[in-house]
């Protein structure tokens, strides 16, 4: 027989792991060992990974297009994209610089939209495929979706480098926030979403 | 003879992924308790005495403090120079018309890392002493936790290596003291997050159950 917690009312707290009763619905229940709010799931995961997914996809697309860094010199000014700078490092040489680049700024946020867009729509639709892979591909995402700041970075630090008033200046261009809103929202997407309703739909918990 | 504390007893917790009620035991030296369905980390791998994580709490500050104190490169440009530091970096940001992204660069590289540190810090020096259950260290590893997340010096360090390969080609590269201290500033807050006992600290901070 299979014991989830939920259906007996009870859960771990999110923080501490200490196995509690939270109180019935509109009180708000925190847990007795280290105060943080308890809930059976994530509240309202569902929608809320919906909304920040959706915010994301549609800044995705700005954020490629977009300017990541604008280089100015006295006579001309350059802009760069992600993808332009991922192919100035690989053509001056430095190919393992731009393979980094390419699966961290260009695969991985695409990776993690589709691989939550995925969890999320297999749960709405109850689907029952293959649970534990799902639970595997949710931790893994998690856990490497701030290497997509990196190109946030390597442009924070060019323009912090690059500052000679009279021969160059890099500053950061408008694809830069896009970006970096990208990656913040889908790391939201992961924390707000609660991998247990992968569990729940499948059908493993009927008794 | 191994002293039974609330650590080790086996108890009973809902896996964090899959909801499962099951037995949760102390996992063998060196090997980790997982659920028995979905395979999640219950209990983690052996973890270090509050002394060591301490000790590299205070290391990781130390390094932080002068990984922001010192220029991270210097460059030389047709003698010219600009020294950068990370607060440097911040600045050149909202400087340009983007403090939303200054505000996020410096919350993920000098905010979070040193909140990170010195939580732990305060956590650790709390449960070196054995005073009764007290809500501000539990709070403290409530932000702990919360900011372990966000804290991202280990990717900037990746970051802040691509875009000195690229300048190398353009100018003469000096490199500063605060590079090297990040570099170990990341070593000391991996290390850290690694050996802190999670289960052992909240068994202690919870104190006796009421």
């Amino acid at each position: 027989m299979i014991l989830v917690a939920a259906k007996l009312g009870l859960t771990s707290c999110r923080t501490c792991g200490l196995l509690a009763r939270p109180a019935p619905a509109p009180l708000l229940s925190l847990c007795p060992r280290c105060r943080t709010p308890l809930t059976l799931r994530k509240p309202a995961s569902l929608i809320w990974t919906s909304v920040l997914l959706i915010a994301a996809y549609a800044l995705y697309v700005p954020a490629n297009m977009l300017p990541i860094i604008v280089t100015e010199r006295p006579l001309d000014t350059q802009t760069d994209t992600i993808l332009s700078g991922t192919l100035y490092l690989w053509f001056s040489g430095a190919w393992p610089l731009a393979i980094i680049v390419l699966l961290a700024s260009i695969m991985l946020p695409l990776a993690k939209l589709l691989v939550l867009t995925f969890l999320v729509l297999s749960v709405e639709l109850r689907l029952r495929v293959l649970p534990l892979q799902r639970v595997r591909s949710y931790r893994l995402i998690h856990a490497i979706g701030r290497w997509s700041m990196l190109d946030i970075f390597v442009a924070a630090m060019l323009a912090g480098a690059v500052q000679f008033q009279t021969l160059a200046s890099i500053r950061p261009g408008s694809g830069a926030i896009a970006f970096a809103a990208v990656v913040i929202l889908t790391m939201l997407a992961a924390n707000t979403f609660d991998p247990r309703l992968i569990w729940d739909t499948s059908g493993e918990s009927h008794e | 003879m191994r002293r039974v504390t609330s650590a080790s007893r086996p108890q009973i917790i809902a896996c964090p992924d899959c909801d499962l009620l099951q037995n949760c035991l102390e996992p063998p030296y060196g090997g980790a308790t997982l659920c028995c369905r979905c395979e999640a980390v219950l209990v983690p791998r052996r973890r270090d005495s509050f002394d060591t994580t301490l000790a590299w709490a205070i290391a990781a500050a130390i390094m932080l403090a002068l990984a922001n104190a010192f220029p991270i490169v210097s460059l030389n440009v047709q003698a010219q120079q600009n020294a950068t530091t990370l607060i440097e970096t911040v600045r050149v940001l909202w400087q340009e018309d983007m403090p939303s992204l200054g505000f996020v660069v410096a919350f993920t590289i000098i905010l979070a890392p040193a909140l990170e540190a010195l939580a732990a810090i305060y956590v650790l020096l709390h449960l070196r002493r054995r005073s009764a259950r007290r809500r501000l260290p539990i709070y403290a590893l409530r932000l702990f936790r919360g900011v372990e997340a966000w804290s991202m010096t280990e990717v900037f360090m990746l970051g802040a290596l691509v875009a000195l390969v690229k300048l190398e080609d353009y100018a003469e590269l000096q490199y500063g003291l605060a590079l090297w201290s990040l570099a170990a500033a990341m070593v000391c807050l991996a290390a850290m997050g690694a050996s802190l006992n999670h289960h052992a600290a909240w068994a202690r901070l919870g104190g006796r159950a009421r």
